[in-house]
């Protein structure tokens, strides 16, 4: 207590160093630099300290215990050069010196305590990397109360403004665009307590920053009161961050920054950028900046939702409504009076239409002996505009949010794609991944516990699906609308995605290996979409492109098909001259182009004529006579019974039985009467 | 009748519209606040033309506008009832359920009239409030408005439906002729060259527009009047918004509109079906060529695009437009600033107006690409079975729809490099900026339908008028467009020409790597996980 008192006395009183421009006064360019960096050092020890006593963070202790000690002792030592610094050439002994030596005996003192415990207590387990961090992050926290005075005092003026988009200008609006994505992208993945903890230091850092350039006697002049907008940030920040003041905070956040963006792309600063005012004023707006969005971006708070900003909005309004009063009562007594720019022209000259707007709307009184000069329409187009300024930052806030989350799904999942690959070499040791995964699955489907839930519904359209299906075999799946066979089909043959489970197609898993998976299969959609601008032919040759049949082969094969199907005449026609039953054919022939192991039909003989039904049928048998598996999924009993070598009736989602249609015929069961005892 | 009618309505516009995720109050704030924005935004200019431009924003002016919004209204719904109406693909779904086609026809022409109405809330609403407030409002304008904003909509369809028979009945000719197309196609570009030339050629060099300004603006104004005679119909129509209105006006405006609705009701209506069923039984034949190898996967998917666009006639046409409109207006716009003359600071000017101009128009064509994902439809699930790394077919639509757009491009440099004066250097760095930004907002357009696509929907319906991500990508491009303008303007200004060159052409390279970067980071990560 004793050494923030001593620090704050002294805050706010100013210096006989602050006139010195370029290294030319009563102080020779050493003497002015190590002042300077002794001032520097000590304002960001203050800051430091006291945080560290409230937090559990190892980095701030050791600031207390090995840093404050040492830059105290040195203030101590070169206490005369410190007091020149501060009064002037011959500085009489006084109060001030008294509360330097005091602030420093007690830094001392402090800073001895910590490091005594520390010796005592023989807390030096990695103290090499410890002193290394601690020192890094005292840098860090030294550019946060970066010496306003300093580049003044050593190089003067640079002839330069921080105005209309000069060199400085832009450097200045980089720097407060980079500073917080820097910053959240060192911090983003630590714990809780050190994204507090930087969040602390930060604010408290642009408070001290903020009073660097008052004095007593300028901050109890009416211009000199912090009720500026970007003004009330510095303490507003501090308040909302120290005791956790949500309301404070979004007020902050969707005004604060609003205005402080304003201010950085229209500084109202004409000194030199090296001077102590410029460098006040850009510390200041970049504090009032990013110090709230960095209490998002650090989620110590959360993401506002309209019921904050409308919060927001409500303490705005009472702001502004004080400002009004304020600014009309107190420039009675200061003519510099301007809150919130709503006194001055500074506004106008930047937007010449409002000057009407202002000059020739005023409501005057008299109260008390005071006049009271209320500009309302421009009081109310300011307001507005305002409101309209927050309600499209909060869309802007919005949107990027929306980018950033988006962007974090998108690493999720490329890393969740990484981490499927490098679980599939582990599986596969030495063998190449185009191998099968299950080399004893090459003639067969196997659905392994399969599930299937879409998007973020609890309810599972599909559930803990078992089968295996073998080559030669006529494989149907019957079910009643709505059952899952179609969901099961797309799962497999990889239309959508698999919930739980497995499924693999002649030993390659369709999840992991989906090309391979998909090689092995001919798929007929339960749709008949086809590219209907596209001829027959056209459409076939695009899919054997896609699946890598040589020439040669597929037009033997589309020549057979086409002969079987009676479809010659008409494969050099568009698609959507067709009828549903050529549809169909086209389909089959584009799925059997390249002689696929499994042939995955999805309810293939709706709404087909008996000719057409039949050669499908044929051709179904055939295929699996050749040593394939016809998978098939259909609701027509019939047609089950007589093509399929074995069947599974599914119901609600889950599998009911698998059968072999011998045994059904042998123990003379219908398989309508089976299927009804299901539904 | 009346109840199947309200079934069908309600359906389709339920189909339409989906559940909102936001609170219903958070979407109408949102709406109103965009209504201000845009009234605000169309009050300035107003104030603009106005107060600046010495073009007189009064009753005649309105007269004029609303004029033009409803041939511009009328043209644009003329063909998108001929896609909705005689084209959807839900016609077949809509006919076979137990309603009459009359039903059906008028079903959909109330769905498109309330498309329409709620469209006109963001376009006509803040034009009739700006010029009110420009004006003087009164009640009785406010009220009249509302009259109006149902009956402008009504008006445009029932014209659209009217018109869009002989419309259908002409294309269904041009398909069986297409030798007549292209005649008539060359007939008519023919003409407009012509006519462009001719016009451009009456521009006085050098244009000196202050001194001409006022004989310029008095001429347009005059235009105005001479065009309002002609008007009849539309002059009762706003009549209406203003004192003096009589009863005659609402009798003329509700006598237009009941002679369109007989018209339909006789007309278009008896015919609807006979001209939807011409369509869908109509095909043609290809002579066929065998393939002597396999086509790479790429390849294929090039090949599939081509042919798509080149028998989807709609689809077709849009190229075309984008393909002409481009070195058109390229050359129009820099005949008028080549006949001023400008000192180095009006050349960067120039420059960054060609920026502007030369990107909206990519932005326009662009927008098919940003139904790129939506327009397979149904046929999706070859894509998804296919054992190809069919993410690829992403990069196919994109270098057709970039090949289409870079030859725009190129042509418009080419018309440009006819009349400008400008630089040659100026000239080839414009070329590269528009390509860079082009194939960048390219990009952009096809991520919007990568992450939303819209697969069912026009799957059902067989148009991109539904698409949401259409109108995204029209908006970031036009945004996009703004922007560098701006940015050109600022830097041109600020850091003189090599300057302002360099700092646009690392913008562009920097903005073309960015987009580039994300969408493949994005086409990588979610075109498999695609479901529908």
């Amino acid at each position: 207590m004793i050494y923030l008192s001593c620090f704050l006395f002294g805050l706010f009183r100013s210096d006989a160093l602050d006139g010195i421009a370029g290294g030319v006064g009563f102080l020779s360019l050493p003497e002015l630099i190590f002042v300077n960096l002794l001032r520097w050092l000590s304002a960001t020890l203050v800051v430091a300290v006291p945080v560290g006593a409230f937090l559990k963070l190892d980095v701030l202790k050791n600031i207390t215990a090995f840093i404050l000690p040492v830059v105290c002792l040195l203030n101590i030592i070169f206490l005369n050069l410190q007091m020149t610094a501060r009064l002037g050439p011959d500085p009489a002994f006084g109060v001030r010196t008294v509360m330097v030596a005091l602030e420093n005996a007690a830094g001392l003192g402090l800073g001895g305590f910590c490091l005594f415990r520390k010796i005592r207590d023989r807390d030096f387990e990695r103290i090499g990397r410890r002193i290394g961090l601690m020192f890094g992050i005292f840098g860090l926290l030294m550019a946060a109360n970066f010496s306003q005075t300093l580049f003044y005092n050593v190089f003067g003026e640079i002839g330069a403004e921080t105005t209309d988009f000069s060199l400085v200008h832009r450097l200045a609006i980089y720097v407060s665009v980079l500073a917080p994505l820097l910053i959240t992208w060192f911090l983003k993945d630590k714990s809780y307590e050190i994204r507090y903890g930087a969040l602390l230091l930060l604010s408290v850092s642009a408070f001290v920053s903020y009073f660097y350039h008052y004095t007593f006697e300028s901050i109890i002049q009416p211009t000199g009161l912090p009720f500026h907008l970007c003004n009330t940030a510095m303490f507003l920040s501090a308040i909302a961050v120290i005791f956790k003041q949500k309301e404070v905070f979004y007020f902050t956040y969707m005004v604060n920054v609003v205005g402080a963006f304003c201010a950085i792309l229209l500084p109202n600063v004409t000194d030199d950028a090296f001077s102590l005012y410029s460098f006040h004023y850009w510390i200041n707006h970049w504090y009032a900046f990013f110090l709230p969005i960095l209490g998002v971006s650090l989620k110590i708070f959360e993401r506002p939702t309209f019921k904050l900003v409308r919060k927001g909005i409500v303490a705005f309004s009472v702001y502004f409504g004080l400002m009004i009063v304020l600014n009309a009562w107190l420039v009675n007594y200061d003519p510099g009076v301007d809150y919130f720019f709503l006194n001055s022209n500074f506004l106008v000259e930047k937007f010449t239409f409002a000057r009407s707007i202002k000059e020739d709307f005023i409501l005057t009184f008299t109260l008390n002996g005071l006049t009271f000069n209320i500009y309302w329409l421009y009081d109310i187009c300011f307001y507005a505009a305002y409101i309209l300024l927050i309600f499209l930052t909060w869309l802007v806030y919005s949107y990027l949010y929306k980018v950033a989350d988006h962007y974090k799904e998108v690493l999720v999942l490329e890393q969740a794609d990484r981490l499927q690959i490098r679980k599939l070499r582990a599986q596969m040791g030495d063998r190449p991944l185009d191998q099968p995964v299950n080399p004893e699955g090459v003639d067969m489907i196997r659905i392994n516990h399969f599930a299937k839930r879409y998007g973020r519904s609890d309810r599972y359209a599909v559930k803990d699906v078992t089968l295996e299906v073998h080559d030669g075999e006529v494989f149907g799946f019957i079910g009643h609308n709505g059952a899952g066979k179609s969901t099961t089909i797309k799962s497999l043959v990889g239309i959508q995605s698999i919930t739980e489970g497995s499924m693999e197609i002649c030993g390659y898993d369709i999840s992991r290996q989906p090309l391979e998976a998909k090689m092995q299969i001919g798929y007929v959609s339960d749709n008949h979409a086809v590219y209907e601008h596209l001829t027959g032919r056209e459409y076939i040759g695009y899919v054997a492109d896609l699946y890598r049949v040589p020439a040669e082969e597929r037009e033997a094969r589309i020549a057979k098909y086409a002969d079987m199907f009676k479809l010659t005449d008409a494969l050099d026609r568009e698609i959507r001259g067709y009828s549903h039953g050529m549809k169909q054919k086209v389909m089959v022939i584009a799925a059997l182009i390249h002689n696929p192991k499994v042939w995955v039909l999805d309810e293939p003989l709706t709404g087909l004529d008996p000719t057409s039904a039949f050669q499908i049928k044929e051709c179904m048998r055939e295929h699996a006579a050749n040593g394939n598996i016809v998978f098939f999924s259909s609701h027509v009993i019939e047609v089950v019974e007589k093509i399929c070598d074995r069947i599974a009736i599914i119901a609600k989602g889950e599998i009911k039985g698998v059968y072999r249609m011998e045994d059904l015929k042998k123990e003379q069961v219908s398989l309508e009467e089976l299927y009804m005892s299901f539904a | 009748m009346l109840e199947r009618i309200k079934i069908l309505i309600a359906m389709q516009l339920r189909d339409r519209h989906r559940r909102r995720k936001v609170h219903p109050l958070v979407f109408v704030l949102l709406r109103v606040l965009a209504v201000i924005c845009i009234t605000a935004g169309v009050w300035v200019v107003f104030f603009f033309f106005n107060n600046i431009m010495a073009l007189r924003v009064d009753r005649a002016f309105l007269l004029f506008l609303v004029g033009l919004i409803l041939l511009i209204s009328v043209i644009g719904n003329t063909n998108e009832l001929m896609k909705t109406l005689y084209l959807g693909k839900d016609n077949p779904i809509l006919f076979a359920l137990p309603a009459n086609h009359s039903e059906v026809f008028l079903a959909k022409l109330a769905v498109f009239c309330i498309d329409e109405f709620f469209k006109g809330l963001y376009t006509l609403l803040p034009i009739f409030l700006a010029f009110g407030l420009f004006a003087g409002l009164t009640v009785g304008y406010l009220l009249n408005l509302i009259l109006l904003l149902v009956l402008l909509p009504a008006l445009a369809v029932l014209l659209g439906a009217v018109l869009s028979m002989p419309a259908m009945m002409i294309r269904h000719l041009l398909k069986r002729l297409p030798w007549l197309t292209l005649i008539l196609g060359l007939i008519a570009g023919g003409f407009a060259v012509w006519g462009l030339i001719a016009l451009m050629a009456l521009v006085p060099v050098p244009l000196r527009l202050l001194a001409l300004y006022t004989t310029f603006m008095g001429k347009v104004n005059v235009f105005i009047s001479e065009v309002n005679q002609y008007l009849f119909g539309v002059r009762n129509l706003v009549n209406l918004l203003f004192a003096g209105r009589t009863v005659w006006d609402y009798l003329i405006v509700l006598g237009i509109l009941a002679v369109l609705s007989v018209l339909v009701y006789f007309l278009a209506m008896p015919f609807y079906f006979r001209i939807v069923a011409q369509y869908a039984e109509s095909t043609s034949s290809k002579r066929h060529r065998p393939d002597k190898k396999a086509r790479t996967v790429f390849g294929t998917f090039c090949l599939k695009e081509i042919r798509m666009i080149f028998r989807t006639p709609s689809v077709l046409g849009s190229y075309l437009y984008t393909l002409i409109s481009f070195p058109v207006l390229m050359y129009v716009v820099n005949t008028l600033f080549a006949a001023i003359n400008t000192d180095l600071q009006g050349d960067l000017l120039v420059i960054s107006f060609n920026v502007l101009i030369g990107l909206v128009l990519c932005a326009a064509g662009n927008s098919m690409c940003a139904n790129a994902v939506s327009s397979e439809g149904m046929e999706f699930w070859v894509l998804k079975t296919a054992p190809s790394r069919t993410y690829q077919i992403a990069w196919a639509k994109i270098l057709v729809n970039g090949v289409a757009s870079a030859l725009s491009v190129l042509l418009g440099f080419v018309t440009l490099s006819l009349v400008t004066d400008l630089s040659w250097t100026d000239r080839v760095f414009l070329l590269i900026t528009l390509l860079l930004f082009d194939f960048a907002h390219l990009l952009w357009s096809f991520q919007f339908d990568l992450l939303d696509p819209h697969i069912l929907d026009f799957a059902v319906r067989g148009t991109s008028a539904s698409n949401p991500n259409v109108g995204r990508s029209v908006g970031i491009g036009l945004l996009t467009a703004l922007i560098l303008c701006l940015f050109c303007v600022f830097f041109f200004l600020k850091e003189g020409w090599m300057g302002g060159w360099i700092r646009v052409l690392c913008v562009a390279v920097a903005f073309c790597a960015i987009r580039l970067v994300l969408f493949t980071a994005n086409l990588r990560v979610y075109f498999k996980r695609i479901e529908y």
